[in-house]
């Protein structure tokens, strides 16, 4: 079996209605380096993309039996991306090596991330790559404002891309920025005209070429921890850092405990880990109560040997989740010296 | 689908997988045996704070068991907690500061 940095990487284009998704996609498939990508839309929207192979995706979501909102399947998304992989095997379309998923601007984008981290089956041919999302710089503040969809593409999202930005003036601009750091302080923000198409490969912290700084990047570099609920945000970025090396099992522990009970409270969780016995560190990746298979990167992207982790929560205390990681990680010493010492 | 157990086998859980599961699991045998004794030791530790315990079974699933003689076969650590969860009758919280005393306090057991 394909270890899973190996499998078809999927990018996440989102953002919310008319904040230049299909504008931003014209233009990358036309740059050669994006000729061997297909394309599944939510919707056929005004403007009509020119590219060999885009396929739309219809039908509603399914909710599973537990009722959580993370956890409802799309079979939509699920059939036509088995759909476009079996095409693909026997030759009716191109041999694609990359896909591009434009969602609907009015897209929860939970609910598809969790599909492609979860069914099984899809488990087998693609991956998750990164989640980019388009930012209205004239309607965005309104749109934050008004739509909670809005608020979860700008809290899931690995990068923020500004669009239309020469409409507006500089001091919305800033005030926007300023807004988008509060939700998600962890997302690069760049301006959607600047986005290339190498951006795709540069987001994806999976993919084999990945570059230390791009991880550095895709972590949030130096960005300073988000100001708690600023501007009445229902979310916030909290960050975790841990001076001791982690063990990996008791992270194991710790990490699902917490994402059982308090998963429909965090948005995102990413992590760079100093795992006990290892010269490199370990990339955690997770939305709600789904965690991707961790991966060692090469080397360190900076100095900073601690481990780091930031959530993207509602209402959970940063001290809380560091004591609480702390207690977990010193349990096998514990254990250890509880038995030593009936010994 | 393993002809004995009648189980349906997949891609293992991140936390089963070894941290370099993105790039499959290299680890020997003995090294999975192992970490997993491990992880059933941390475990038993944890949820013996809501009266339960597991055991390992066949290196593949896991049995959850109650004081009271209640047991579970589960594949892996969320189905652990949601069954630990299910049998106390309350949430099973890594903040819980009840819960966060006793593991400080394990070394004194």
């Amino acid at each position: 079996m394909s270890s899973y940095r190996e499998l078809i990487p999927l990018t996440v284009l989102t953002g919310f209605l008319g904040s230049g998704k299909t504008t931003l996609l014209n233009r990358w498939l036309r740059d050669p380096r994006l000729s061997d990508a297909a394309v599944l839309i939510n919707e056929f929207g005004e403007i009509g993309l020119d590219h060999q192979l885009v396929e739309p995706i219809d039908g509603a979501p399914v909710l599973l039996a537990n009722g959580c909102v993370c956890c409802s399947i799309r079979d939509d998304l699920k059939s036509a991306l088995l759909r476009l992989d079996e095409r693909r095997r026997i030759g009716e379309v191109p041999a694609y090596r990359r896909l591009i998923i434009e969602t609907t601007g009015l897209a929860d984008p939970v609910p598809i991330l969790s599909t492609l981290l979860n069914d099984p089956e899809l488990r087998h041919h693609y991956r998750l790559g990164a989640v980019l999302t388009t930012v209205d710089a004239i309607n965005g503040p309104g749109d934050l404002a008004r739509r909670e969809e809005a608020w979860k593409q700008v809290a899931v999202a690995d990068r923020l891309l500004i669009s239309k930005e020469d409409l507006a003036p500089p001091a919305a601009i800033a005030a926007l920025r300023e807004r988008l750091a509060a939700i998600n302080p962890r997302a690069v923000l760049g301006r959607a005209a600047d986005a290339d198409a190498g951006l795709l490969q540069a987001a994806d912290v999976y993919d084999p070429q990945a570059h230390p700084a791009d991880f550095a990047a895709w972590l949030g570099g130096d960005a300073p921890a988000a100001h708690a609920h600023h501007h009445g945000a229902p979310y916030q970025a909290v960050n975790v850092v841990l001076e001791d090396a982690i063990d990996w099992t008791a992270f194991g522990l710790w990490l699902t405990m917490l994402l059982h009970v308090h998963g429909n409270r965090i948005l995102r969780v990413k992590g760079l880990l100093h795992v006990q016995d290892s010269t490199t560190p370990v990339v955690v990746n997770g939305v709600q109560h789904l965690v991707h298979p961790p991966f060692h990167l090469a080397r360190w992207p900076d100095a900073d040997r601690r481990s780091r982790l930031v959530f993207i929560t509602e209402g959970l205390d940063a001290g809380a989740l560091r004591e609480s990681l702390a207690v977990f990680n010193g349990l096998g010493a514990r254990l250890r010296t509880a038995a030593g010492a009936a010994a | 689908m393993c002809g004995f157990c009648a189980m349906v086998a997949g891609q293992p859980h991140w936390t089963e997988a070894g941290s370099d599961a993105a790039s499959g699991d290299q680890r020997e045998d003995r090294e999975r045996r192992l970490a997993r004794l491990y992880r059933v030791q941390l475990v038993n530790a944890v949820i013996a704070h809501y009266g339960c315990g597991i055991e390992d079974w066949a290196l593949g699933e896991y049995i959850v068991r109650s004081l009271t003689g209640r047991s579970e076969m589960v594949p892996a650590l969320p189905q652990v907690w949601q069954m630990v969860e299910r049998i106390a009758g309350r949430p099973v919280d890594p903040l819980d500061p009840a819960l966060l005393a006793r593991l400080r306090q394990a070394a004194d057991a």
